[in-house]
This record gives C-alpha cells, structure tokens and sequence, in this order.
C-alpha cells in the first residue's frame, strides 16, 4: 500500500523521515539539507549574527532529531513547520536571554554581502533589516512566519501558542509598525 | 506605503544561505546513542491522553512519546537462513552460525558466537557484532564476520595458512563502507576489499597475505562440489580449469547473496511504507488495524472542526478535499450544525456531572471535554473508557451498555469519539454516503483534526 500523500510536495518523503526518525545518519542529513535554508532564513531575520545563526540553527535540528519520534503521531501537521517552530522558540529563548545579559537592544542581523546587488535594493534590505529589529519579539516572529514562510495565521497561532486572532493581530501590527520605521528612515 | 509595497522591502531583505557542509556538522553532532523510539505494538505504558490543542480549525493533533521497541532473537544456523534485524539491517547465517540480537531504536547489538555471518548493515553507528575476540562497529556496509572453530580440523586450512587461521579467531571481510573493528587492544578501521584478523589476545590486524589464502582455500573447499574439505595437496593439484569453476561457484554464491539481500531491503522497504501509511491514517481502518491499534491500546479520533468557542471553517480543505463551491457550502453548513450538536451534547453533561449551568455556557466544547474527562470516576479513568472504546470498534469487547449506566465523563468520551462518524453521516444525507464515506478518506480521515489517544490502561 502507498503511503498516503502528506502535505505539500516540498515536504520530505515519509520513507527519509522513518529513517531519520531511527537515527538514520544520511536520512538526518538529507532532513537538514531539505530544511536548512528557511531555518537559517528564519534566525538570521529574527535577528542572528552569522555565527549565532550557525549555533541556533544546528541546535534547532539537533532538538528535531530528539524529538522526532514524537511527530510521527502528528498527522497532518506540515514538518516544515514543526522545524520553524523549534527554530522560532529557540531564537525568541536565545534573544531573551541576551537581553537578560546585555541590557541593551538588540542589534539588528548583519547584512549579507552581495556585491553585485543592486545599491538602492541593498540599502532598502538593510533599512528593513533594521526595522525588523525594533518589532517587539512575538511580532517579529509572527512577521517573519508570514511573510518569508507563508505560514497561515492556525500555524503561526500554534507556533507562537496564542489564538488565531491574536496571530493575525501581531502580523498586522507589525506590519503597520514597519512602515512607520521605514517611512522614517527612507524619508 | 501601500502593502504591495511593503511586500516589495521586505522581499529586498535577504538572507544568510548554510554553509556547504552545514549538514555534516550536525549529524556529526548528534549524539550516536541516543534512542529513537517508535510504538512497538505491545509495549505496556502510561495511559497519556493529549487531545489535539486548538482543535478549532487546523489540523490538530495529539502525541504521545514511546519507549524504544526492542526486537530481540536468537538463530543457531542448520541450514542458510536470512535475518531482518527490525529495520537495522539484513544478516544472513551460514549452517553452524550462532548468533543472538537485540534492536532497540536505532541500536543494533548482536552476538555471534559461532560460524559465517555475511551483513548488510543500514548505515548507522549503532550496529555492533561482539564475537569472543572482539567487536565490530559498523557504519553502513556489507561485511562478513566469521568466527573460526578452534576445534575444527587443521585439514580445513591449507598449509602455513592454518597456523594464522588458529591463532586468529575471527576473520573480519569488508565488501562496502567502513567497519571498525577492536577489541581491549586496539582498533583497526578497515574499508573495501580490506579484511582482519581478532584474536583475544592482542590487537586487531589486517589479514596477511597466508590468511587470505586459508580463506578463499577454505571457501573454495566448502563450495566445491565432491566436500567440503580441501587439503593442500588436492588445492595444489586442481589445474586451472578446477580453480576456474571455483571461481564461478563464489561468484554465483555471491550473486545469490546480493539477491536475496535487495529482495530482503525491499521487504523492508515495503514495510516502512506500510507501516507509515498505518501510522498517519484514521479512516478507513481495516478490521486488522483496528485490532492492532485496540491492543496497543491506541484510540484514534478523527473530527470536523467542532471544539472551538465557534464553528470551523472549511477553509483551505476544500482545495485539497476537491470540493465544489455547492459542497462547500454543505459542508460547512454540517460542521455549524455539528458544532452546535457538540456544544449542546458536552453543555448538558457538563452540568449534570457539576451542576455549574452558568460555567457551562462560557465554555468552549473543548474545555468542555477536557473538564468533564477530569471528571472521571475514580475506578474507570479516562484511559480504561478510551481502551474499551477502541477494543468494541475491533470487535474484541461487546458494545456498550444503556447510557444510563454510564458516567458523565463516559458519555462525553463517546460523543467526542464518535464525532467522526456522525460527521459522516450527516455529510451522507446531504451528499450521498458514498461521497461521505469518500471524502472523509480522502487524506485519511477527516483532515481538520485528529487524536490519538495511548497507553494501557491497567497503568492509569
């Protein structure tokens, strides 16, 4: 019998994840390789120098790999989006934490190097970059789910465990809170 | 700035890419020991009853978390005999080999304490063979391990070989990957075509060139058709057209072997899918299914979205669910009237069991639930109601007694359990029960939510 359709097709196969779930080292591999871009999307946005996002995120997976066992009874719940919410929680405890310790705000990420990109493009990634900073933790974190990994507001509501309604509330609030900060800044 | 604009900065923020080898940093970080449990079938355990959080309108869910299972056995080897070893990988006995295993999550251990074992070992650091002169670890290949008689009659070997072939008691062959092989002396990591000598009383060595000789001596002794037993001379005097057919014999022994082994992974392979496509589905369940999941003391419930404060939507379900807009509509007109049928069933006995009429009505049909299974007698939880549900769904109790018998908290489990049911057959007077029934399995069960309750109930 085939193993009923799961999801969206990008998500990986049911036979790679009951290898990794068994602690099948190339099926984990293949699991990390499938999902480590939106992690490193994820925390870098959220906040993260490079090599605070290299920690996070291998600490992100390595917690997946412990607690893989359990998703399996998880039905229909999207693995994507189980991994972005271990990688959400683990960035929003790590700023939390540093804030506890630094009494200061937090930096904004550092931009990525890319030369050839447009300067006025560059300029206004690097003005969002900033902005995105100011959100307060739970707006940043509803914003990005959103925005760069089109989750819908039931995800994010479980993600950041609050009711839908409040899910769309901090999306929208960050939203207009954005356009107050980029206004300011790009004049 | 208006949202398309917005849209447009924020797609300007780019992002850091992994690095290239980001992946092998964290398999390589990742603990080697640590278990990767899965339900085994039987095994005894708390009853821990999660139900799906949120169940309002996303396809909700509930876990619970199992101990390892562990597949253990024993094979003394009368004739060539093929071992799955639950997953890990495939072993395949020759006549005279002895050998114990246990598996247990993603670690394989096994004994072999007699005889010729040829592996082919799912890639992992997990998988050992003790032998009594030492261990092999392996990390994904095909090796075989044989494990020398002392006993047996210097005749076997040939010529200065026997000496080596005595002295070393188990001889290790690397066909695939990589085996590290060690024992309170000393380790040696071999590779392909590589082979070594274990002997208890020193460190692991590579097979010398006399060694290898006794072997593929020994071997083409064991195959060649007159016996098993080749002494020197009869080696020596073979001509080149003997030794030719020896050759053939290993080879097709070889190819039989590879055979049997992909026939055997594809078994497993077969398995894996099966047991998933098991794992994730609530409708429709085979007579077979339901009886395994009753004895594992497992209750799946699959729902429309009816335990929120308000009725679900259908929402993005009707894409996959390939509805049309006139079902649509059907649709969620049965799940409003399902989630008022709910609120109403769950209100009354929640008040019976309380008597709180007023905190009734501020409740949502999920906290409802949830109130009223805290409720429970004191000699019939929650877990031994939910077992005896899903032992009648296989047949293996008899059906419930009058309502009047039960407790609140019993009717409650029932309604909630049987909300997939009703469901359907509201859906089959609207839209036929063929439609119902091919909706609700269209994904499985029905998509919005699920829970699967476990545990034995002997330990509530």
């Amino acid at each position: 019998m085939a193993a009923p359709a799961r999801g969206p097709d990008d998500e990986l196969d049911e036979l790679t994840l009951a290898r990794a779930r068994r602690g099948d080292p190339e099926a984990q591999r293949a699991l990390v390789l499938r999902y480590q871009r939106p992690v490193f999307a994820l925390l870098h946005r959220f906040g993260g120098t490079r090599e605070g996002v290299e920690d996070l995120a291998q600490e992100t997976f390595l917690r997946v790999f412990r607690e893989l066992p359990g998703f399996r009874s998880q039905g229909r719940a999207r693995l994507s989006t189980w991994i972005l919410t271990v990688a959400t929680r683990l960035a929003i405890d790590a700023k939390r934490r540093a804030e506890v310790r630094a009494r200061h705000r937090p930096e904004p990420p550092e931009p990525v190097a890319t030369p050839d990109r447009d300067v006025s493009r560059r300029r206004l990634g690097e003005a969002v970059s900033r902005a995105i900073a100011e959100l307060p933790e739970p707006q940043r974190a509803a914003l990005l789910l959103r925005a760069y990994h089109d989750r819908s507001y039931r995800e994010i509501a479980d993600a950041l465990e609050c009711d839908v309604g409040t899910a769309k509330s901090r999306v929208g609030r960050a939203r207009q809170r954005l356009r107050e900060l980029l206004k300011e800044e790009m004049g | 700035m208006t949202d398309e604009e917005l849209d447009e900065a924020l797609a300007s923020y780019e992002a850091l890419e992994p690095p290239a080898d980001f992946a092998d940093r964290v398999v390589s970080a990742a603990p080697a020991d640590e278990p990767a449990p899965t339900a085994p079938p039987r095994t005894r355990r708390r009853w821990l009853a999660w139900v799906a959080a949120g169940a309002l309108a996303a396809a909700a869910a509930t876990v619970a978390l199992w101990p390892a299972p562990v597949e253990e056995g024993a094979l003394d080897a009368d004739a060539r005999t093929s071992v799955a070893l639950a997953g890990r990988g495939v072993a395949v006995a020759e006549a005279g080999a002895s050998l114990r295993w246990r598996v247990e999550g993603a670690s394989a251990e096994i004994e072999q304490s007699a005889g010729d074992v040829f592996y082919r070992a799912e890639p992992s650091e997990r998988f050992r063979v003790q032998t009594p002169a030492g261990e092999v670890r392996v990390r994904g290949t095909c090796f075989r391990v044989e494990v020398l008689d002392m006993n047996v009659s210097p005749q076997l070997f040939v010529g200065a070989a026997a000496g080596a072939a005595l002295a070393g008691a188990v001889l290790v062959t690397v066909y695939e990957g990589e085996v590290a092989v060690g024992n309170a002396h000393g380790e040696l990591v071999l590779g392909p075509g590589e082979r070594a000598t274990l002997d208890p009383a020193r460190a692991p060595r590579p097979a010398d060139d006399d060694a290898e000789a006794r072997d593929e001596a020994e071997r083409a002794g064991r195959d060649a058709p007159g016996g098993p037993a080749v002494d020197e001379d009869a080696l020596a005097a073979m001509d080149e057209d003997a030794l030719r057919g020896r050759v053939r014999a290993l080879s097709a022994r070889d190819r039989e072997r590879a055979q049997e082994i992909e026939r055997l992974r594809g078994l497993l392979g077969d398995a894996d899918l099966q047991a998933d496509a098991s794992e994730a589905r609530f409708f429709p369940a085979s007579p077979a299914e339901l009886r395994q999941w009753a004895e594992a003391c497992q209750l799946r419930v699959d729902m429309p979205p009816v335990m929120g404060m308000e009725a679900g939507r259908v929402g993005a379900h009707a894409e996959t669910l390939g509805l049309s807009p006139e079902e649509v509509e059907v649709i969620q007109a049965a799940i409003d009237e399902a989630h008022a049928s709910m609120a109403e069933d769950l209100r009354a006995l929640y008040v019976e069991a309380t008597g709180d009429a007023r905190g009734a009505a501020h409740l949502s049909p999920q906290a409802l639930f949830a109130e009223l299974r805290d409720k429970a007698p004191r000699d019939e939880g929650p877990g031994l109601i939910m077992n005896r549900i899903a032992r009648e769904r296989a047949g293996l109790a008899p059906p419930p007694g009058p309502e009047l018998e039960q407790s609140p908290t019993e009717r409650a489990i029932r309604r909630y359990a049987s909300a997939g049911d009703d469901f359907q057959a509201r859906l089959a007077q609207a839209l036929g029960p063929e439609r119902a029934h091919a909706l609700r399995a269209a994904d499985g069960g029905w998509p919005w939510s699920h829970s699967i309750f476990s545990g034995c109930p002997d330990e509530d």
